[in-house]
């Protein structure tokens, strides 16, 4: 295969394309929710693990089930829980913090009990 | 090539470049406010990656409820906490965090590998996931509708149950919620720390 | 009448199971605090054994009628082929055994009362007594070999204990542990040897119908294994065998135990250590003597064993100061006569003086603990002399008891006479032995009543007589010691203990009997000269004549330098047993300690090391953070992506 073929292909822009994207975010994503100290933003990384997976099912609605879109649908609802999750994320956070005032991640060791 | 797919390729691109720097930066911006900036920009930029998707209605969706609630939650979260020490929080260098990066890198070249097989996939006929061609009286539906509707029927009729229970969840959220947030219940939430601090 | 005997014999088992009574009573009782009196202890101590006395006299009564041995056995436990009982049998050798052991035991409860009146283990004291008693009379009870190992254990057990009585003292915790241990090496022999005769029997046995190892058929059995073994391996069997009773009857290679064996209370070793519980190992030989018959090689080892022991120990308790530790080596001595007549057949000659022996040397050693008692526990008897004026009733009984060991007309002279006509006509070469031991017995034992009873009193303590508890036993044993031997003779018409004990034991009757006057004069000549040396040597009233012709114990003793040392060092007996232990058995066993704790411990060490590292490094990764888990949780996933993927693309 040569370097024009591997352009043309490139450049014209299919379902992988999208997925490698989501890859891509995906990966960013958990890496942020492991490297980070702040847990305000492990609560943002989660959020891009979510879009991630929401650009992956919307791109296989689009290239594959056009006429349904149950892709579509299952984004939404993705949302909504997203929604609800920051929601009582944050709640979580507050909670937290009233304990100890702080938002470090090592802070937090109560789990080794 | 045509030229219309070459506009397309085009803003694909550009979206998706913007995304990841976007997505890096919510990472990886020092400050935690950045952070918050460049979460609402990656948000706008799945948006217009919807947009190119022909999902209008999930893009105007992403917009309010990304890029309007939950950015506000965050920066609620961010002004509530009121961080001093913001910069001290960056990222831990830890051996996890090597490990976590080498596991995503690692993932990443999977799904690559997987998805292409190095590129030799990319055309549309040998995909592993053959694109299927939707049919001319589809487009002009979408056309003509847009999506909202399709996807408005789909609710209340394939999906109206996982749409109602959608619904009693976003409920139990926002009372669990108050529940957590809510003063004077912090034995309830954690005992161990509770205990410590008998104040 | 006859069915009124034959009661006691059918419940024979009575008179081992009351003395258990009376022990778990003492022992609960005292625990528990139930009483605190100590005549309670004492009346059903001997209460217990005056009704086991009474039984035996029944059971010996039955035995004069009776045409068979009674028997009467349980099954005990049965695994595979081998099926083991328990029960008793009663012939007369048992009965014998159980009227001495009963008569002997009572007269010497009755003396401990007043001897451990002060004593703070009283109860202690009784509830072993007890336990001992259980045993001995379960051990002489017994019907098969099995059994009597099991009670032969427990009579070693209760004499550990009773050794042992005062532990706080350093020397009787050893003594005691010494018995032990040498007790075990005998045991251990015993053990082998039983079950080997059991390995090689054992379709003999099945065939028979017979109980397992029982007595009663002891002889065919020893037949069969001698042709199923060989001679060679038969003579290894059955010396296996007289392990036990070396060990227990203290002859010659393992006597050693005996004389620190008097640590104990001196009632102890009138009961266990004279009379009783050493001369099991002599029963344990008359009742399997089957087993030793039928193996010559093995008769001339026991009867050699028992010469050496009877020479040895005479010689070195010829030295001895200490007036139990002569006693004690005396009874090694009698017990060696006892051993060697066994062996060279003459059997009912060495079961009548076990007999005699333990009345004599019963009260002997209560004599030796009255003194000691009124001397304020005095046993050295270079600081004793004159006690006969102190103590008439002791010196006395004493002097029989003298006359009696050392063969002079009382009960010892007829059962040692009979010993040397069994010799007489086997082996000439022991019957010098036991002649010119006779002799040394005779010279030792009035060396100690002279040293003791006679002359001026060189001690300090103020003597004082011995309490009525404590006289009252010694003239009822005086008494069987005085006339026994005459009466069960056979001479003159009078009843005869042979006859009695070899009536059912047609095969062993073979010691002829040697029906000359010869024999009874010449080792009644040996004795007196024996008497007189003692006298010549020890007693004040030939002090002028010793002291003219120059010839005194001083004089002797440096003329005959070597073999004094000889035999106050023990003939170096238990230097070479401790030479052996510090240069070979201690080096062996630390060597084994040293491979357990550095090696065997070193194993399990780095299990529990290797274990405590796999824990640690498992500890690493709970951190009680949430990314950690989430690192390592993605890093799992990412891996099985990896292998599913791998699987996917290369196959």
């Amino acid at each position: 295969m040569s370097w024009e073929e591997i352009l043309i292909k490139l450049f014209n822009v299919e379902l992988t394309h999208y997925i490698v994207l989501s890859a891509v975010l995906f990966c960013i994503g958990i890496v942020g929710l492991i490297v980070c100290r702040n847990v305000i933003r492990v609560l943002m990384s989660i959020e891009i693990l979510l879009s991630a997976v929401n650009i992956n099912f919307v791109a296989f609605a689009n290239y594959t089930d056009l006429g349904d879109l149950k892709g579509q649908v299952f984004a939404i609802f993705i949302m909504a829980v997203a929604a609800a999750e920051a929601a009582i994320g944050l709640a979580i956070l507050l909670a937290l913090y009233r304990n100890k005032p702080s938002v470090d991640t090592e802070e937090f060791k109560e789990l080794r009990g | 090539m045509e030229m219309q797919d070459i506009i397309y390729s085009f803003f694909f691109y550009a979206i998706a470049f913007v995304l990841i720097i976007a997505a890096l930066g919510v990472v990886f911006m020092p400050r935690i406010v950045y952070s918050a900036v460049s979460m609402v920009v990656a948000f706008l930029c799945v948006a217009g990656i919807f947009v190119l998707l022909n999902a209008d209605f999930v893009a105007v969706s992403q917009v309010i409820i990304y890029g309007v609630g939950i950015t506000i939650v965050m920066i609620f979260a961010i002004m509530l906490t009121a961080t001093r020490e913001d910069k001290k929080l960056w990222l831990a260098f830890k051996f996890r965090s090597l490990v976590a990066i080498g596991s995503a890198g690692l993932l990443f070249l999977l799904i690559l590998a997987a998805v292409t097989k190095g590129f030799t996939m990319l055309s549309s006929e040998a995909g592993l996931f053959a694109v299927q061609k939707p049919s001319q009286e589809v487009i002009q539906r979408l056309a003509a509708e847009g999506t909202t509707s399709a996807i408005g029927k789909a609710l209340l009729t394939n999906y109206v149950l996982p749409f109602e229970i959608l619904s009693l969840l976003l409920l139990a959220a926002i009372i669990g919620a108050i529940v957590i947030a809510g003063k004077g219940k912090d034995k309830l939430i954690n005992p161990t720390t509770a205990g410590e601090k008998p104040d | 009448m006859e069915q009124f005997l034959e009661f006691f014999v059918e419940n024979a088992g009575a008179i081992a199971a009351l003395p258990l009574w009376a022990f778990l009573i003492i022992v609960f009782g005292q625990n528990l605090g139930v009483y605190d009196n100590k005549k309670i202890t004492a009346w059903i101590t001997c209460t217990s054994t005056f009704i086991g006395l009474i039984w035996s006299v029944c059971i010996l009564f039955w035995t004069f009628g009776a045409e068979e041995p009674f028997s009467k056995n349980i099954t005990w436990l049965s695994a595979g082929n081998i099926e083991l009982s328990a029960g008793w049998l009663i012939d007369n050798l048992a009965a014998m055994m159980l009227l001495v052991v009963t008569g002997v035991s009572l007269l010497i409860q009755v003396y401990s009362h007043g001897y451990m009146e002060k004593d703070d283990g009283y109860h202690r004291f009784f509830s072993y007594l007890n336990l001992f008693n259980f045993s001995m009379l379960g051990l002489v009870l017994s019907s098969n070999l099995f059994q009597i190992y099991i009670f032969w254990e427990l009579v070693g057990v209760s004499s550990y204990l009773l050794i042992g009585f005062w532990f706080r003292r350093p020397s009787a915790a050893h003594a005691a542990t010494k018995a032990f241990i040498i007790n075990r090496i005998g045991d251990f022999g015993l053990l082998v040897g039983i079950i080997a005769f059991l390995f090689f029997s054992i379709n003999w046995w099945a065939a028979s119908g017979n109980i397992y190892l029982g007595f009663t058929s002891l002889q065919p059995a020893a037949e069969y294994v001698l042709t199923a073994a060989g001679p060679v391996v038969y003579c290894l069997i059955a010396l296996a065998i007289f392990c036990g009773p070396i060990a227990k009857s203290a002859q010659f290679p393992l006597h050693t135990w005996l004389p620190d064996a008097m640590e104990g209370p001196t009632p102890i070793s009138a009961l266990i250590h004279a009379a009783t519980m050493v001369a099991a190992g002599v029963f344990l030989i008359a009742r399997a003597y089957p087993i030793f018959e039928a193996s010559p090689c093995v008769m001339t080892t026991i009867a050699w064993i028992g010469a050496i022991t009877a020479f040895i120990t005479a010689t070195i308790a010829i030295t001895q100061y200490d007036l139990k530790k002569t006693l004690a080596y005396s009874t090694c001595s009698q017990l060696g006569y006892m051993v060697m007549a066994m062996g060279a057949g003459a059997y009912a000659a060495g079961l009548f003086h076990l007999m005699t022996h333990a009345f004599f040397k019963a009260m002997l050693f209560l004599c030796s603990g009255a003194v000691i008692h009124g001397l304020n526990d005095q046993q050295d008897m270079r600081y004793m002399g004159g006690l006969r004026k102190h103590m008439p009733v002791v010196a006395y009984t004493y002097l029989i008891g003298c006359f009696a060991i050392s063969g002079i007309l009382l009960s010892g002279f007829w059962s040692k006479e009979e010993i040397f006509a069994g010799l007489y006509g086997n082996n000439m070469t022991l019957l010098t032995i036991g002649l010119i031991v006779a002799f040394i017995t005779s010279f030792y034992m009035f060396r100690s009543y002279f040293l003791a009873f006679e002359n001026e009193y060189r001690g300090h303590a103020h003597p004082h007589d011995a309490p009525k508890v404590m006289t009252i036993p010694l003239i009822l044993l005086a008494i069987p010691s005085v006339f026994i031997g005459f009466l069960l003779s056979g001479k003159f018409h009078l009843p005869s203990f042979d006859k009695y004990i070899l009536s059912g034991h047609e095969a062993s009757a073979h010691a002829g009997h040697h029906e000359s006057l010869m024999l009874p004069v010449v080792s009644l000549l040996i004795a007196l000269a024996g008497l007189l040396t003692a006298a010549y040597l020890y007693h004040d009233r030939f002090k002028a004549l010793r002291e003219s012709v120059k010839i005194t114990a001083d004089n002797i003793i440096k003329t005959a330098k070597p073999f004094y040392s000889l035999t106050t060092n023990l003939w170096y007996i238990d230097k070479l047993y401790y030479c052996f232990i510090d240069n070979i058995f201690l080096p062996v066993c630390e060597f084994a300690a040293n491979f357990d704790k550095f090696v065997i411990d070193g194993i399990v060490n780095f299990i529990g090391v290797k274990t405590r590292f796999e824990g640690w490094f498992l500890r690493q990764f709970q951190t009680g953070q949430l990314q950690t888990y989430l690192a390592i949780l993605f890093s799992g996933l990412v891996g099985l992506t990896l292998i599913f993927v791998a699987l996917n693309l290369f196959m």
